[in-house]
C-alpha cells in the first residue's frame, strides 16, 4: 500500500461516514482534485449521485457549500456579482443634501467638477458589491465547496465566464479589478450531457463519469441510506432494479429511485418481493406510463431473476 | 522527464484522443502523486485528466490495458535481468510475486512469459531482447512491412553473427550437445523478438493506418470509392461534423442582454419618481434560419446523398432547423426518419423505400416546391444535391426558379467534377441560372469546406 492508496481508502471511509458510498474511481478523482487543485467535471445519467457527491464532500471537509444551479439565460449578474442598485440609489438620494456642503466655496462649474473628481468611485466599490455564489465561494475565508450544477443547461457564453474562475480561481470585475481567492475552493461541476461542453472548459477540469453502480455497490448504498431494510429484501430489490435497467426504458431507474423504492417497501413492512407488491409500487421506480406498461408483463421473469441472482 | 508517460500519451494521441500540453502536465502531477505501483489507481487517476468524454474514456481504458501490458512485461524483465545474471532460475519466484497480485492482468502476462519450463534462461533472453528493442527504437515501428527490417536490426544488436559462428564452431568441434543448446537459445531469442515486434505493431499500427486511411478517404472521390471503404465513412463524417460544430457553435448565439432600454426603464419606473429601480434591456431578436436539404438518391449520386444527409444530421447541434427530403421521382420528406432511427438505420430505410429508379428532376422539383413553398422565406436556405442529369426529361426549372425567388439562398451541390458539367444529358447550366451558387463537391474535404462556408454565412 502506498501513501496515495492509503489516503484514497481513507477518503472512501470518510465519505461513507457522510452516507456516500464512493467507488474507487470516484475517490481517486476526488483525491487528485484536492492534490492538483483542479475542478472536477462529473457526468452521468440523472440520479446517480452527482450532486450528492458535492454535498457529502462539503460535509466531510466541514466547509460551506455554495451551490449554483444553471439554467438557460443565467448570466454573470446572477452567478458572479451584481451591484446593489437600490442601495446606490438610496445613497444618492440621501447624499444629495450633502452636495451643498461639499461644493461650498467653489466658484464656477469647472471648479465644482474638479472637486467632485477628488472623490473616489465610491458607488462602485466592494461596499456596493452583491456577491453571488461564484464570488461568495472565492471570498470565503477558509475554503469552500462550490457546486455548479447542470452546467450543460447554461448558455455557451456562461462557460467562457467560468474559465477564469476554474483556471486561476480569480475573477476580474471591470470596475474594481481582479479578485483572487484567498483559499482555493473545491469546485465540482455536474453535467447531464444534454450538449457537448467546450474543450476549453474540459481541459481545465478533471473528468469523472459516474455510471449506474454495480449491484454490489448499489446494495451498499441502499444499506447505508436505508439501514432498516432486511438483507434478503435488499439483495432482491437491487437485483430487480438491475434487471429492469437491462430493458429499453424511456428513463432508467436511478439510485435515488432504488432508495425511494426501498423506503416505500419498508413502509409496507414486507420481507421479500412478491408480484402483487412490485406491481403496486412500480410507480415509485418508473416515472413513465410507457415504462410501466413495458415492465409489467415481464414482472414474473424479472422477479425470478431477482431471486436467483447472487 | 517521465518517458513512459510521454510514450503512453503519444499512444493515446495515435488512437484519436486529443490531449493538450496542459493535460500532459496534469497527468505528470497525477503520476507523481499516485506512482506506478498500483495500476488500478493510476488508471482512474489518469483517466480523470486525460479522457474528457465518455467515448474517450472507453478508448482510454483500451489503450491503458494494451500499453501497460507491454510496458509491465518489459519492466518485469528488466528487474529480473540483474538478478538472473548472477543466479539461476530460482530467483524468478520472489521477483514475480512482488509484482503479482497488485498488477492484475499486467502481472499475469509477466508470469505467463516467465513461468515456462526453463524460466531463468528465458527471462534472460527476454530482457536481452527488450534491451535490443530499446536500442533500435522499436517504438517507432509503424507498418507491418517494417517487421523484417526491425528483426534484422534487433538480431544485429544482439550479436547474432557471433552466436551463429559459435554454434558452427561447436559443431565443428564435435560438441553436438552444446551446439544444440546454443541453437535452442538462438531460436527462443528469435521467437521472443517476433513476439515483441508483433506486440509493438499492435500498439502503433492501427493508429498509423487509421490516420493514413482517413486522409485518403477525405480526398478521394466518392464515386471511385469501394463499397468496403464507404462503410468506413460515417465515423469520419461524424468527426468532421464535430469539428465544424465546435467551430461554429460559439458564435451561434447572440448576447441575451443588449443595451439599456432607456425609454422603457423610465416609463416603468415612474412609480418610483423616475429612479430606475427596475432596469430593462434591449434584446436582439434572433432570426432562426431554416435549412431544406433535397437529395437525389438515384443510383448515380446516392452515395453522395448519403454522405450529405449524414453530415447534416451530425451537424444538428448547430443547425437546429433542418428538413431533409429525398427524391428519385417525387420528393419525400425524411426528417422524421432521422428522428426515429439512428442515422445509419434511417439511411438504410430510405434507400430501401425510395431508392429505386432514375432521377426525374421535373417531378422532384415541382413536388418539392409544392411541399415547402409556403414555408420558404428570406431566412430559408435550400441545398440541392444532384448531378443535374435528368435523362432528357422535364427539368423542372420553373419550380426551381420560384424557389430561388422566395428563399434566401439556393445552393446546388454537384458531385461531378467541373469538367463533365454540361456534357451529355447534364442540365446543370440551366439550373445554374436559378441557383445562387453551384458548387462542386467531389470529395469529403470539399464538402466539409462548403458546409463550413455555409455555416459562417448563416450565423
Amino acid at each position: 500500500m502506498t501513501d496515495a492508496s492509503n489516503d484514497i481508502a481513507q477518503l472512501i471511509d470518510r465519505l461513507a461516514e457522510q452516507g456516500y458510498i464512493a467507488s474507487s474511481a470516484i475517490a481517486t478523482t476526488l483525491y487528485i482534485a484536492q492534490q492538483l487543485e483542479r475542478p472536477i467535471l462529473i457526468e452521468g445519467p440523472p440520479g446517480v449521485g452527482k450532486t450528492e457527491l458535492a454535498n457529502a464532500t462539503a460535509a466531510m471537509l466541514a466547509k460551506p457549500l455554495f451551490r449554483l444551479q444553471c439554467y438557460e439565460g443565467l448570466d454573470e449578474s446572477k452567478a458572479l456579482y451584481d451591484w446593489k442598485y437600490s442601495k446606490q440609489l438610496l445613497y444618492v438620494q440621501v447624499l444629495k443634501e450633502q452636495l451643498h456642503n461639499i461644493l461650498d466655496g467653489t466658484e464656477g462649474l469647472a471648479n465644482a467638477v474638479e472637486r467632485l473628481h477628488n472623490f473616489d468611485d465610491i458607488f462602485y466599490s466592494e461596499r456596493f458589491l452583491e456577491p453571488r455564489p461564484l464570488l461568495k465561494a472565492l471570498q470565503s475565508n477558509d475554503g469552500a465547496v462550490l457546486l455548479i450544477d447542470e452546467i450543460d443547461k447554461a448558455d455557451y457564453e456562461f462557460e467562457s465566464l467560468l474559465l477564469e474562475i476554474l483556471a486561476d480561481f480569480s475573477v476580474t470585475l471591470p470596475e474594481i479589478g481582479t479578485l483572487r481567492a484567498t483559499h482555493k475552493p473545491l469546485v465540482i461541476l455536474t453535467s447531464n450531457n444534454t450538449r457537448d461542453l467546450s474543450d476549453a472548459l474540459k481541459r481545465r477540469c478533471l473528468h469523472l463519469y459516474i455510471p449506474f453502480p454495480e449491484a454490489k455497490l448499489e446494495s451498499k448504498i441502499v444499506q447505508s441510506r436505508v439501514p432498516a431494510v432486511p438483507d434478503e429484501l435488499r439483495r432482491q430489490l437491487v437485483n430487480f432494479v438491475h434487471a429492469v435497467r437491462d430493458l429499453d426504458l424511456k428513463k432508467q431507474p436511478a439510485i435515488s429511485e432504488t432508495i425511494d423504492w426501498a423506503r416505500s417497501l419498508l413502509l409496507l413492512h414486507c420481507n421479500s418481493l412478491s408480484r402483487e407488491l412490485v406491481e403496486s409500487t412500480l410507480n415509485v421506480l418508473l416515472k413513465y406510463e410507457e415504462d410501466i406498461a413495458m415492465v409489467s408483463p415481464e414482472l414474473h421473469g424479472l422477479i425470478k431473476r431477482a431471486n436467483s441472482d447472487h | 522527464m517521465d518517458e513512459t508517460l510521454l510514450q503512453f500519451i503519444r499512444h493515446l494521441r495515435n488512437n484519436g484522443l486529443a490531449i493538450s500540453t496542459a493535460e500532459t502536465l496534469d497527468a505528470m502531477r497525477v503520476v507523481a502523486t499516485l506512482g506506478y505501483s498500483e495500476p488500478r489507481l493510476l488508471q482512474d487517476g489518469l483517466a480523470s485528466c486525460l479522457a474528457k468524454t465518455v467515448d474517450d474514456h472507453e478508448r482510454f481504458v483500451d489503450c491503458f490495458d494494451r500499453f501497460f501490458r507491454v510496458q509491465a512485461s518489459a519492466n518485469v524483465q528488466q528487474e529480473l535481468a540483474p538478478q538472473n545474471a548472477g543466479a539461476d532460475a530460482s530467483d524468478e519466484s520472489p521477483a514475480d510475486s512482488d509484482e503479482g497480485p497488485g498488477q492484475g492482468d499486467a502481472g499475469g502476462y509477466g508470469q505467463g512469459s516467465g513461468g515456462g519450463g526453463n524460466g531463468g534462461q528465458r527471462d534472460n533472453t527476454f530482457s536481452d531482447v527488450m534491451q535490443a528493442a530499446a536500442e533500435v527504437g522499436l517504438e517507432n515501428i509503424q507498418f507491418r512491412t517494417q517487421r523484417g527490417v526491425y528483426r534484422r536490426k534487433m538480431l544485429n544488436a544482439l550479436n547474432d553473427e557471433q552466436a551463429l559462428s559459435e554454434i558452427q564452431q561447436r559443431q565443428d568441434a564435435g560438441d553436438n550437445e552444446q551446439a544444440h543448446l546454443l541453437t535452442q537459445l538462438r531460436d527462443s531469442r528469435i521467437a521472443a523478438i517476433k513476439e515483441i515486434i508483433d506486440r509493438q505493431l499492435l500498439l502503433n499500427n492501427d493508429a498509423a493506418i487509421n490516420s493514413l486511411r482517413e486522409t485518403n478517404l477525405k480526398d478521394s472521390s466518392l464515386s471511385a470509392m469501394e463499397h468496403y471503404h464507404r462503410e468506413r465513412l460515417p465515423p469520419l463524417i461524424r468527426k468532421l461534423a464535430k469539428k465544424l460544430a465546435s467551430r461554429h457553435r460559439q458564435r451561434h448565439k447572440r448576447a441575451n442582454r443588449g443595451k439599456l432600454d432607456l425609454g422603457k426603464t423610465l416609463r416603468r419606473n415612474i412609480a418610483y419618481g423616475g429612479i430606475p429601480f427596475h432596469r430593462f434591456w434591449k434584446t436582439t431578436r434572433k432570426d432562426k434560419s431554416e435549412i431544406f436539404v433535397l437529395c437525389d438518391i438515384s443510383g448515380s449520386v446516392s452515395a453522395w446523398s448519403r454522405v450529405l444527409l449524414l453530415f447534416v444530421q451530425a451537424l444538428s447541434d448547430v443547425l437546429p432547423n433542418t428538413r431533409s427530403f429525398v427524391f428519385c421521382g417525387e420528393s419525400i420528406e425524411v426528417t422524421d426518419l432521422f428522428k426515429q432511427y439512428s442515422a445509419d438505420d434511417a439511411m438504410a430505410i430510405i434507400q430501401q423505400r425510395h431508392g429505386m429508379g432514375g432521377s426525374d428532376y421535373g417531378a422532384a422539383l415541382t413536388s418539392f416546391k409544392d411541399l415547402v413553398e409556403d414555408k420558404l422565406n428570406r431566412r430559408s436556405c435550400v441545398i440541392i444535391l444532384g448531378d443535374g442529369r435528368g435523362n432528357g426529361g422535364n427539368t423542372g426549372i420553373d419550380a426551381l426558379r420560384s424557389i430561388y425567388h422566395r428563399a434566401r439562398l439556393v445552393l446546388w451541390f454537384n458531385p461531378e467534377s467541373h469538367y463533365s458539367w454540361n456534357t451529355g444529358d447534364s442540365e446543370i447550366r440551366r439550373y445554374q441560372s436559378a441557383c445562387h451558387y453551384v458548387a462542386e463537391c467531389g470529395s469529403l474535404r470539399k464538402l466539409e469546406r462548403l458546409l463550413d462556408q455555409l455555416l459562417s454565412l448563416l450565423r
